[in-house]
Order: structure tokens, then C-alpha cells, then sequence
């Protein structure tokens, strides 16, 4: 295997991010099956309720508890991956070690997309763990669940968070600080999220990935999510490009 | 070939001229000594070489190679110390080397062989199999030579590679440098001019980003140096006084109890010295012929550039 991509795959198994990120991912997901669960009890002994006060949850199906998953994943599971990215060249550029070992001859294009496949891996990884744990739960304590749906629907977002791990390695590879790059990187994910109503394309844009995900989790996906995979994936490629470019005339 | 030829070099950082048209030349197998006052453009010159910075103008070519060109083959002739080496904590020094070796494409077998060998020979071989994150600051410069040498470099770039040292392994690093210079050629930066003399044969002096001068060390010093003695005598003595007016007189300056006198003729002043003193009565606790020295040399190459820039 190529020295920067082995270098990358042992970096996140030693310094125990290939476990960390997968448990957190999990936590956030799997309490969503369990919250709706317990919910009608939380609420039950919630002490500041006015007596004879009744609330009526309707249930909600097991496709729609995924749904909810991909929602959270996509607040907190998305900074969680831009936090660990963010350092990713900022940071070795800050401490110094890339430029020890920048003077070898390492390509800059193995430097970079190697970053990205490693990265990207544990995001599927965690994000798939994340998936297959939060429908064991919701099909233990909800209801029968779609395993091929989940399986789809974490495909479809797992588009949405190597875009994100794309975008924050191009922030990283031209900001002076991993917090700058991912600042940069949310604000960027965040004003295309606030803004993407007003454009008339706003279905083709890689935000509107995960409300595909989650309808197609709850059975209720309508429209062609094809445009926005293609378009993320474009924009994925296209940020690794920049980020290459932009690297290449970079002082390390 | 010329091992490094830098031409017209210039580097600006913004309004700031870290380089001013630097130019000059290292020919093959020689230990170079890189010196200049801070900020004289050291680091950003190395850096150049090593194509991690680029020129604002100029040419730069290592091994015969344009930097600018070609970075990525320069940096398979050459190795580099960084002033403050850093390396992946987690790593070992064991881990570290084969990654490097991994880079260079040289076979896991011979980079096992080459570490052993350069891990021991830079005494961090008890602590290969360590994180390199509980080093200290001595040993990670050892390990930063190590891994500078493991490609077997035509030529290793060290800026300032004693700095973070103690005295002992100052001298050991220094020793080990010097050895080197007969395997490959060294391009050492530094301010510490006693080290620098140690090790290198031939000396690149520079100030405000350009060449104040270069030459052999044993040819600075004759081109350089003026012919001091130091003299204490147990009474006061009023040395300027007593020989100013001597044909081979050059200056003389009080430096506590001692005083330097710069002389034009040595064989005359070496007897009429003593000759002059003792004729006024005065007894010697001390009488002695300075060696030239680098650091007399340095300072007195850039006092005279930045003279001229004035």
C-alpha cells in the first residue's frame, strides 16, 4: 500500500480515533430509537406538568426513527467529522512535521487524497456502525425495520459527509489554523444549509442529501436524489482539486 | 557540478527582504557552513533549497536539479534537518524511519539494516521502539540527523542542528557531523561560530540576504584577521602611550585587565612588547599571540557589510 495511505489508516488506529468516532456516532444514534421509546415515560414523570394534564405522542414508525437518526447525524455526527478533519493539514503545518516530511519526496497529490480516503473511511465506518446499531435498537424497542432502506439511506449520506471531509481538508490545506479551517468549513456547510431554499436548484445541493436519507428511511422519498449525489460527488472531487492546487502553491 | 548553485536568489515577505539577490556556489564532498546574523536569511535559504518555500526570483539548483522545476526529485538527493524537528508523537523512531524509508521506496529489509545502523550511531537505538511524543528535545534532533540520512544523501541541508542541545550532545552531534562530511556533503546553518569552525572547511557568511563573503576558512582568516597579542602587566600601563608611535602599531583597546593590541608586523611586535614594557618597569602576568578566530572574523565581515549598506 502506498507509505502516506498506511501512514493515515495506522494514524487513526493509534491515536484511537478509528474507535472514538464510531462510539460517538453510535451514542447519537442509537439514543434516538431509545428517546422515543422512553419518551412517553419521560413525560409522564416530568414533575411541572398541571394535574390531569394528558399528552397524546403518536407513535412513530421504525422508518421514521431512522429518519430522525440521519437528522441528528447531521447537526452533531457532521461537526464531529469537521473537528477531526480540521487538523488534518492545518495542524501538521502549525506543529511543523509537514514540513519534515515534505522535504521527502512525497507527492502532494498521495499527501492530500490519502487524507481523504482515511477520513472518509471512518465516516462511512462510523456513520454505517452508527446506522446498524440505531436499527437494531429500533427494531428491538419500535418496530420491524427496513434494513435495505438503511442501508440506501446511509449510502446516500455517506455522499454528504465525504463532502464534508473534502471541504474541511481544502480549508485545511490554505488556513493557518485547524480551528480557522473548520470555522470555515461549518460556515460554508451552514450558509449553503440557510440558503438553500431560495435557489431554485436547492434539491441538486449537498445539504438536501440528508432529508433523501431520511425520507428514503421513512419510506417517502419522491424525488430523484441522483441529481445531488452527482453534484456532491462532483464537489467533492472538484474541493480535493482546489485544495491540491491552492497546496501546491502554499509555503509549508 | 556544483552541489548547490543559487543565483539571484530574492524573497520577499511582504515589504520585507528576507533575500537580496543571493548568490554562490558549493562544489562537491565539503562540509559548507552557513552563518549569518538572525534573520540574515539562513532558514529561508534552506528552505528554498528544499523547495518547502519559494523564491520571489532567482534560481536555485541542488544536484544539478532546478528546486523550482523540480522539487520533488531534489528531494530525493538530499536529506533535511529542520531547525526544531517534529515528527508524529505517536510514532516511534523505528515507525518514523521506515516511514521515511516507505517514502524513499527503499526495501523494508535495508531500512531495518540502515536504521539499526544510524538509530545506534546517533545513541537512540535503546529508545527505538519508544513514542517519539516522550522524547526530548536532544533526542528528537538525533533522530531528526537520523532521519535525514537514511536515503543516503548526496548532500544534508542541517539548519542550526546543534541548537537544541546540551553540551555533550553538542559535541557528539558535532562529531558525528564532522565524520559525515567525509561520507557526503554538508550545507550546515548556524550562529554558533565555534561549532561551525569544528566542522566546516569552507564558510558562507551572509547579512540582510546577501553573501558578505565566502571562502575557506583558512582564507578568511588570512584575509581577515589582524595579528593580535594580549597583554597583562602587574602596574597599569598606558599601552597607546607607550607605542603608539611604532611602525607596526595598528590599535589597542582595554578589555578589563587585559589589553588587545592589534599589531601590523608580528615578528617586530613580539619583541618590542616585551621591550617597550619592561623598559618602563612593568612585569608580565601574561603575554600572548592570539590564534585567529571565526567569531573575530563574523563580526567583523558584517560589521564592514553593514558599513557598506549604510
Amino acid at each position: 500500500m502506498n507509505a502516506q495511505l498506511t501512514k493515515e489508516f495506522r494514524e487513526i488506529i493509534r491515536t484511537w480515533k478509528i474507535l472514538i468516532v464510531p462510539i460517538v456516532f453510535a451514542f447519537l444514534a442509537v439514543g434516538q430509537p431509545v428517546t422515543y421509546k422512553l419518551m412517553p415515560l419521560i413525560l409522564k414523570n416530568a414533575g411541572n406538568m398541571p394535574p390531569g394534564t394528558v399528552i397524546e405522542i403518536p407513535v412513530p414508525s421504525a422508518g421514521e426513527v431512522m429518519a430522525s437518526v440521519i437528522r441528528q447525524l447531521d447537526v452533531l455526527g457532521l461537526f464531529i467529522i469537521v473537528m477531526i478533519v480540521m487538523g488534518s493539514i492545518a495542524g501538521e503545518r502549525v506543529s511543523g512535521v509537514a514540513a519534515t516530511v515534505l522535504s521527502k519526496p512525497l507527492r502532494l497529490g498521495s499527501y492530500i487524497v490519502s487524507k481523504l480516503i482515511v477520513y472518509g473511511i471512518l465516516a462511512i465506518f462510523s456513520l454505517f456502525t452508527s446506522l446498524i446499531l440505531a436499527g437494531y435498537y429500533t427494531g428491538l424497542l419500535i418496530g420491524p425495520v427496513d434494513w435495505a432502506a438503511i442501508l440506501a439511506g446511509g449510502a446516500i449520506y455517506a455522499i454528504y459527509l465525504v463532502f464534508a471531509v473534502a471541504l474541511t481538508i481544502m480549508f485545511s490545506t490554505f488556513m493557518k489554523s485547524p480551528l480557522a479551517a473548520g470555522g470555515a468549513s461549518l460556515g460554508v456547510i451552514l450558509l449553503v444549509n440557510m440558503t438553500a431554499p431560495l435557489f431554485p436548484f436547492k434539491n441538486w445541493l449537498p445539504p438536501a442529501l440528508g432529508g433523501y436519507a431520511g425520507q428514503l428511511m421513512a419510506g417517502s422519498l419522491s424525488v430523484n436524489f441522483q441529481g445531488a449525489a452527482l453534484l456532491t460527488l462532483a464537489i467533492t472531487l472538484g474541493s480535493i482539486a482546489l485544495g491540491l492546487e491552492i497546496f501546491r502553491r502554499q509555503e509549508i | 557540478m556544483a552541489q548547490i548553485e543559487v543565483k539571484g536568489l530574492t524573497k520577499r515577505y511582504g515589504s520585507v527582504k528576507a533575500l537580496n539577490d543571493l548568490s554562490f556556489s558549493v562544489s562537491d564532498k565539503r562540509a559548507v557552513g552557513f552563518l549569518g546574523p538572525n534573520g540574515a536569511g539562513k532558514t529561508t535559504t534552506l528552505r528554498i533549497l528544499t523547495g518547502l518555500a519559494n523564491a520571489t526570483s532567482g534560481e536555485a539548483h541542488v544536484c544539478g536539479i532546478d528546486v523550482r522545476r523540480n522539487p520533488h526529485e531534489v528531494r530525493r538527493h538530499i536529506g533535511y534537518l529542520s531547525q526544531s524537528p517534529v515528527f508524529y508523537n505517536w510514532m516511534s523512531a523505528v515507525e518514523f524511519m521506515h516511514y521515511v524509508g516507505s517514502i524513499f521506496g527503499v526495501p523494508r529489509a535495508e531500512v531495518a539494516k540502515r536504521s539499526e545502523e544510524l538509530l545506534k550511531r546517533l545513541d537512540i537505538w535503546e529508545a527505538r521502539n519508544r513514542r517519539i511524543g516522550g522524547y526530548s528535545g536532544g533526542m528528537k534532533q538525533r533522530l531528526g540527523i537520523a532521519q535525514a540520512l537514511l536515503n543516503k544523501p548526496e548532500i544534508v541541508l542541517l539548519d542550526e542542528p546543534v541548537s537544541a542541545l546540551d553540551p555533550i550532545g553538542r559535541h557528539e552531534i558535532l562529531k558525528l557531523i564532522a565524520e559525515l562530511s567525509h561520507e557526503t556533503s554538508i550545507f550546515m546553518s548556524s550562529h554558533v561560530l565555534g561549532d561551525v569552525e569544528r566542522v566546516c572547511d569552507y564558510v558562507i557568511i551572509v547579512n540582510r540576504g546577501q553573501v558578505a563573503a565566502q571562502a575557506s576558512i583558512k582564507e578568511l582568516k588570512e584575509k581577515y584577521t589582524t595579528p593580535t597579542f594580549v597583554v597583562e602587566t602587574d602596574q597599569q600601563a598606558d599601552i597607546g602611550g607607550l607605542m603608539g608611535s611604532e611602525p607596526w602599531f595598528a590599535n589597542a583597546r582595554e578589555e578589563g585587565p587585559n589589553w588587545r593590541i592589534a599589531v601590523d608586523d608580528v615578528q617586530a611586535a613580539k619583541v618590542r612588547i616585551p621591550t617597550l614594557l619592561l623598559n618602563q618597569g612593568h612585569t608580565f602576568r601574561r603575554f600572548e599571540q592570539l590564534a585567529p578566530n571565526l567569531e573575530d572574523i563574523f563580526l567583523k565581515v558584517v560589521a564592514d557589510n553593514e558599513r557598506a549598506a549604510d
